[in-house]
């Protein structure tokens, strides 16, 4: 049998899904191991391989593919326990990293902590002070050498953080991006004093306009560097000892996977690895389903993240900010908003209201429910004291909800404002499923879509509960759980179902007319990194596909918009129509009439996306089918849950989603029961499971 | 101006609304609301408050404009139907404080001729009416729910050029508003939905850039309409009753919290003072702008005696001293109120005195009113402190001035490197550092309170699109004011001309003779902005050997003066021009700071080890702390500090003694009124006056004659270029001196309160607690 293995390790739980080659699938789901990730690796391997009757060894002897999305790298960041790293900058700017443009106080803050002036402040630095060195030499905007690299004071700086203990050394010079050569010169002399030492050069790794967040990406990917490296090697060679014979693929931000020897070489695109899988599985799923416009929102215990597919194109971003750092990187524009089953409900005196987030009760203590002693109800609680979640059925039943401690908190918060637990917990659900909304219309609207024409995807263990909410509320139509009952490992299903990519860019910014040649020329050096890092990951030349684009934007204004080139060389002509795309793509985003090319254009960042296909799991179609109404077959008990449309709580149907197979058809109100997954149906909508297994729910009902 | 001929309506006062609005009948408001069930209540608040966020993003979106993305230059507010806000935004503080007064007027001048209709909006720039300074245009428009006028939302931009006798519009030689760009009063540009091209035409007509200016105006429609259209979604699910209820209750909440913190504050009036310089290029003058702030049970009551009369171009409206106000009292008092000030302006009066540089009269020129309105906004920063310190939990949201107190303008044009015009102004000030807290220090380069998501620009962009080449662009070590918590460093930066034949810079720069960002309860001041030029230098010979100069000091070559209100500077490639700006002021006596955080900040770099020895009285050396070395130094500093000129004196007119931790000194029958922060104490002595003491050792700080802790203080005043750091002498530019003093408890020695004032100025009583008595 030929085996395609997804993991996702996240804060809480480590997911797996395995998929034979025709297409069924097995999934299992185990807690994260945050002092040794790889041990929830090969634990969550271990279960599938139970599950399909096999030893360990066997299913990974069958393995064509690991696929892996990781959460070492970002847990680095959060736990503040990187590398001790050493900087090298251009002398007169040591203090890039902590100036952070004075936009580091605020960045990435939802809006009360932006204005909470007393609290907010700057994150601590991850390079230390007495670890940086100003090096003498100086570049300009043309590239040319102001000041030549004093080489022998650059020898004793590298000394210096030598002795000093840098575990890591970071190089990043103002306008290296044009001319590399003393940055080059200085990973050199590195090498001279220790050659074991992991050094980044910013020309390498980001060569892009912006020194702040260029210097910022190198000290991140320095100050990762030990741990994911480590954490891969021992991936790697206990994945080879128990008999897996090819790569492993890792999930970078990028939304593609690379072999994990090259993603240990640039592991701050580790960051956001679990989230890109997550979007990248529903734009493999958004192709069978032909749905090119996408808004994927996952849910889960301590966070909400929100990405756009638009075109079958995940929506990008070349910058991200981490813990307020801002830094260069090419990644799918995931937005992670402030809201969750975690999220607390307690009653602000001000208003005399129940305000709902945005803080969590996080993975420890979690939810009243989860009895492990917290007092504080979260919107899980509210959803099981409402009976959309079975106590005895969470996660298969492994995990026992307490719904009397859940209802008892509630009627102590009711208390303040004279309602009963239900009324609260109904209030709660309420209120995170409109700030959803609001926040997921922030996050499209932002970027020029409208979400009413987008489908929703709903997944991670929240996104099925409160979807038909909170899509219905942004004004969608349709609303997708992506494979019935894989929702609850959707990261992991979606490592698996990516391409192998690299991206690269560097800044070219140029006011028109353009030359060809010099386009031409940028392109061609970005195509032969390209051409030479998929080769390095075993791809033959023919396997491997080159996309160009370009980032544009009008002069004297901000907004950068990427445009694709036309294949073939850079003419005169394909230039102009690169301007003409981008007036059209601009008029599309931005409204019409918000060109303003009196000004004229200007190129920023040219880019190459090379991507080398990986083999893709099955997806069983069932064919089309005609609905049919789940008979009593697929029922369980009833129970009473509460439908605010109707005004309290009614005895409702609870279904077997399990034994739901193509056609089956739910009108609302209802609950379908699935393994790890419980998908609420809300009064008016119609649940279906369409050819390819997802629950398809329409939202403007019959 | 004499205050019996002010009219405050607007033609030459400016205008302020009396308590009723004066609208034309024919103009229905609606007025009704519905009490909204909690849960409701939570999901409309939020809805409102993204609806006010999309119309900004809308801005971004249609604009493109730097100003408006990278400056965040803007703001965008929702107001009820009679122009209370019902949200603020969390954008430029400065601009959001403009707009209910120019939709008041609008609802007084223009509800009956040309009328108030659907779809029409109103576009204004006028200081005497609303805006802080011509360059921020307003777009403001009615909300109907059938006939009713149900509410307004509207923004302000700040627009690269609309005309005026300098590019960019601050005008730094206009003697008068004629020489500025134009003021409109708030006029109707579109109507019934429809942009009208006669009024934009005249709009456009005066700018040198009108096709962004045009831009720029779509952006502020299309963001009215998004806003404008959500909000009648609402009406439309919900009903305006509800919608109106909740607007109300937001509103009424923000009060109610507001007049709850206000009302357990002791009785007290607060007060500010600083000094703006150079009324126009050649000027030698400095005058004196002064902020009182009362509070009185659930009020707060502003005033401005004290303010010189306005004079060249420094002045602004009545409304840019208010927004300036708002500006502060918004993070320090309504953090968690989503800055819903329209409750909290409900207990705030404002009392200004017409013809002063806080409250001009036309034709005064208002084009750089930046200057003041921020200066209003960091006097309100350190009043609001101070007062703030009479409560435990309230000190925690109290800081000092800083975060851009004052912004030095530096402008420069010519061609660039690829042969293009440009005109730009070094928005690198915006690297602040913030004013230090009650519990921990400012916030290096940490950006301004009155627009928190601002930005700088990288070094690489400004030499990409500007002919310049940075030589450093690094912290300004020892800028922050020292104290218990020290003021955030700022930055400076130098830079030569680059791939030009030369740079025309013309400068508008307050706070470069006065520092700003004053201290706070004993902390001191920061370091003001400071321009330094050197023409001809060696620093392209030094780049050939290898060299990159650190400071001005490694140059040779001829400083020349550049005044901070200058026109045509002309600097070419061995000529360097230094940019640095004002820093945070620090909170609390320097000699209480730990020496372990002094340390730290000598290892960093934030503080050199000779700062630390002569303001910390901490002792450094080879990295580690002398202990030893520390106490003897800070013992001696004390000493110093104790022979102040002043000697002590106490009820009947003897001198009293140094007292000391060892002999508290509670007066017989004395109850305590309040106490500030913990370096001052409140007590009603049996006589029935309040008085000020030390809290530390209880020293007597009132005399006999004068109850102001100041009175009984030893006292030092030392030139600011001596005492504050790298404060130039002022005779560079004017004719007066400043000193700054400080005010020491005789017996402890502890630094209760710094001020920068002219030798002839009376010490400010900058806290007067009131203990009960009824108000006069």
């Amino acid at each position: 049998m030929n085996y395609l293995a997804g993991i996702d390790i996240g804060g809480t739980f480590t997911d797996c899904a395995v998929i034979d080659g025709d297409g069924a699938i097995t999934i299992s789901k185990v807690a994260s191991t945050p002092h040794d990730f790889s041990v929830g690796f090969f634990d969550a391997l271990d279960g599938a391989a139970a599950a399909l009757d096999l030893e360990l060894g066997q299913l990974l002897a069958e393995t064509d593919v690991i696929a892996h999305g990781t959460t070492v790298a970002t847990n680095v960041v959060a736990q503040e326990r990187g590398a001790r790293v050493g900087l090298l900058t251009t002398a007169g700017h040591r203090d890039v990293l902590t100036m952070m443009r004075a936009a580091g106080r605020v960045a990435g803050l939802s809006p009360d902590e932006l204005m909470h002036y007393s609290a907010a402040t700057k994150p601590p630095p991850i390079v230390q002070n007495a670890l940086i060195e100003e090096i003498v030499e100086r570049v300009d905007c043309h590239g040319d050498v102001v000041v030549r690299i004093d080489v022998e004071r650059a020898r004793a700086s590298v000394r210096r953080l030598v002795a000093a203990g840098a575990e890591t050394v970071g190089i990043s010079l103002l306008w290296s991006f044009l001319n590399d050569g003393h940055e080059r010169r200085l990973a050199e002399l590195v090498a001279e004093e220790d050659p074991d030492l992991f050094v980044t050069t910013s020309s390498e790794l980001v060569p892009r306009m912006g020194e702040y967040e260029r210097t910022m990406a190198v000290a991140i990917n320095c100050y990762v560097a030990p741990a994911s490296r480590s954490y891969l090697k021992t991936i790697v060679d206990r994945a080879r000892e128990l008999g897996y014979r090819r790569p492993v693929l890792l999930m970078e931000c990028s939304g593609g996977v690379v072999p994990a020897e090259q993603a240990a070489e640039a592991p701050v695109r580790l960051i956001g690895s679990g989230p890109a899988g997550g979007i990248t599985g529903a734009g493999f799923l958004a192709a069978k389903l032909r749905s090119p416009n996408i808004l994927a929102t996952d849910m889960g215990g301590t966070t909400f993240d929100v990405a756009m597919i638009i075109g079958g194109e995940p929506v990008r971003s070349s910058t991200t900010i981490e813990r307020q750092r801002e830094y260069f990187v090419p990644t799918i524009d995931i937005r992670s908003i402030g809201a969750g089953g975690g999220s607390l409900a307690r009653y602000d005196e001000v208003t005399e209201t129940i305000k709902v987030g945005p803080e969590s009760a996080g993975a420890d203590p979690g939810p009243v429910c989860y009895g492990k002693g917290a007092m504080m109800p979260t919107v899980t609680d509210a959803d099981l004291v409402l009976g959309y979640l079975n106590p005895d059925y969470f996660l298969r039943g492994r995990m026992r909800l307490d719904k009397d401690a859940a209802h008892a908190a509630m009627t102590t918060l009711g208390a303040h404002i004279g309602a009963d637990a239900l009324e609260v917990a109904a209030g709660i659900t309420q209120i995170v499923d409109f700030h959803m909304a609001d926040l997921i219309r922030k996050v499209t609207v932002e970027r020029g879509h409208d979400p009413r024409e987008l489908v929703v995807f709903a997944y991670g263990g929240g996104g099925p509960v409160h979807g038909g909410v909170y899509a219905r509320e942004l004004g969608a139509a349709k609303l997708v759980v992506p494979l019935g009952t894989t929702a609850s490992v959707w990261s992991a299903l979606g490592v698996v179902s990516s391409d192998v990519l690299y991206v690269y860019e560097r800044s070219a910014t140029m006011a028109a007319p353009w030359g060809s040649e010099v386009v031409e020329r940028h392109f061609v050096l970005l195509e032969e990194q390209a051409r030479e890092a998929l080769g390095r990951a075993g791809f033959e030349p023919n396997e491997v596909v080159l996309r160009r684009t370009a980032d544009v934007r009008y002069q004297l204004q901000i907004h950068n918009v990427e445009v694709p080139l036309r294949p073939g060389p850079v003419t005169a002509d394909s230039l102009d129509r690169l301007s003409a795309d981008f007036e059209k793509r601009y008029e599309t985003l931005f409204g019409k009439g918000t060109g303003y090319s009196q000004a004229g254009f200007e190129l920023s960042t040219l880019r190459i996306r090379a991507t080398g296909t990986t083999p893709k799991p099955t997806i069983v179609d069932a064919g089309d089918a005609p609905a049919r109404r789940a008979g009593p077959e697929l029922r369980k008990p009833s129970r009473p849950v509460w439908w605010h449309e109707l005004g309290g709580l009614r005895d409702t149907a609870i279904y077997d989603g399990d034994r739901f197979a193509v056609g089956h058809a739910v009108e609302g109100p209802g609950v379908l029961e699935m393994a790890e997954t419980t998908v609420v149906v809300r009064p008016g909508q119609v649940a279906q499971v369409d050819r390819f297994g997802n629950i398809v729910i329409d939202l403007k009902g019959v | 101006m004499a205050a019996a001929t002010t009219l405050w309506d607007g033609a030459w006062d400016s205008y302020i609304p009396g308590d009723t609005l004066t609208i034309d009948p024919r103009l229905e408001l609606h007025t009704r609301s519905a009490d909204v069930d909690p849960f409701l209540f939570e999901i409309l608040k939020h809805n409102l408050w993204q609806i006010n966020d999309e119309h900004g993003v809308t801005i971004l979106k249609v604009s493109g404009s730097p100003i408006a993305n990278t400056a965040e230059d803007f703001a965008t507010t929702i107001l009820t139907e009679d122009a209370e806000f019902v949200f603020f935004g969390p954008r430029n503080q400065l601009q959001s404080g403009t707009m209910d007064l120019q939709v008041k007027w609008i609802l007084e001048n223009r509800s009956g001729r040309p009328g108030i209709h659907p779809g029409d909006m109103f576009i204004g720039n006028d200081p005497w009416i609303g805006a802080t300074h011509q360059q921020d245009v307003a777009l403001l428009a009615p909300v109907f729910h059938g006939d009713e006028l149900f509410c307004w939302v509207g923004n302000a931009l700040h627009q690269y050029d609309i005309g005026g006798s300098t590019p960019g519009g601050f005008c730094p030689d206009a003697t008068d508003t004629f020489m500025e760009p134009i003021a409109i009063p708030p006029l109707k540009i579109v109507a019934g939905g429809e942009l009208k091209n006669d009024v934009e035409d005249v709009y456009l007509r005066h700018s040198r850039m009108p096709q962004l200016l045009a831009l720029d105006l779509r952006a502020q429609v299309a963001g009215n309409k998004v806003a404008a259209g959500r909000v009648r979604e609402l009406l439309e699910r919900y009903g305006p009753e509800v919608v109106k209820g909740v607007m109300r209750k937001i509103i009424g909440d923000a009060e109610r919290a507001f007049a709850s913190r206000i009302e357990q504050l002791p009785d007290q009036i607060v007060r500010g003072r600083s000094y703006l310089e150079v009324a126009l290029p050649g000027d030698r003058g400095i005058y004196p702008v002064q902020l009182q702030l009362e509070k009185h049970g659930s009020r707060l009551i502003f005033s401005m005696d004290g303010t010189a009369p306005q004079v060249g171009a420094l002045s602004i409206g009545f409304s840019g001293w208010r927004s300036g106000i708002l500006s502060s009292v918004n993070p320090v008092l309504c953090h968690d109120l989503l800055y819903a000030a329209g409750g909290p302006l409900r207990r705030i009066d404002f009392c200004p005195t017409a013809g002063t540089i806080f409250c001009a009269t036309r034709p005064a020129a208002a084009s750089m009113g930046q200057g003041a309105c921020l200066l209003a906004g960091a006097l309100a920063t350190g009043a609001l402190a101070r007062l703030l310190c009479t409560d435990e939990t309230l000190a925690r949201e109290a800081f000092a001035p800083g975060g851009v107190s004052t912004f030095p303008i530096d402008s420069l044009i010519g061609l660039n490197q690829w042969g293009q015009p440009y005109a730009t102004v070094m928005l690198d000030p915006m690297l602040g550092g913030t004013g230090a807290f009650t519990f921990r220090d400012g916030i290096d380069t940490g950006g301004c309170w009155w627009d928190p998501r601002s930005t700088a620009p990288n070094v690489e962009e400004s030499e990409h699109y500007f002919p310049i080449l940075y030589l450093y662009r690094r912290e300004w070590e020892n800028s922050g004011g020292a104290g218990r918590f020290r003021g955030g460093n700022s930055g400076r930066l130098a830079f030569v001309a680059h791939g030009t034949e030369q740079i025309e810079h013309s400068t508008a720069a307050p706070g470069t003779v006065v520092p700003t960002s004053e201290g706070a309860l004993g902390g001191m001041p920061a370091a003001p902005s400071r321009l330094r030029f050197v023409k001809n230098t060696d620093v392209r010979a030094q780049f050939a050997r290898q060299v990159m100069p650190e400071d001005l000091g490694d140059l040779d070559g001829e400083p020349v003066f550049v005044g901070s209100k200058q026109r045509g500077i002309v600097q070419r490639d061995a000529d360097v021009m230094e940019l640095a700006w004002c820093a945070g002021g620090g909170l609390g006596d320097p000699f209480d700071r730990a020496p372990e955080a002094v340390l730290r900040d000598v290892l960093r770099g934030a503080v050199t080890s000779g700062w630390a020895q002569d303001v910390y009285g901490v002792v450094v050396r080879d990295g580690a702390l002398d202990a030893e070395a520390t106490d003897a130094r800070r013992a001696a500093l004390r000493d110093r500090r104790r022979d102040g000129r002043k000697p002590p004196v106490l009820d009947g007119g003897h001198v009293r003694r140094p007292g000391g931790p060892d002999r508290p000194t509670p007066e017989d029958g004395a109850t305590p009124v309040a106490r500030v922060w913990d370096v001052l104490e409140y007590v009603r002595g049996a006589n029935g006056r309040v008085d000020a003491r030390c809290q530390r050792c209880g020293t007597a700080l009132s005399t006999a004659d004068d109850p102001s802790y100041k009175a009984g203080a030893a006292v030092t005043a030392r030139p600011i270029a001596e005492a504050v750091p790298y404060a130039q002498d002022p005779a560079r530019e004017v004719d007066d001196e400043l000193v700054l003093r400080e005010f020491s408890c005789p017996g402890c020695a502890r630094l209760v309160a710094t001020e920068i004032a002219r030798p002839g100025d009376e010490g400010l009583v900058d806290i007067e607690i009131r203990g009960g008595e009824p108000r006069p």
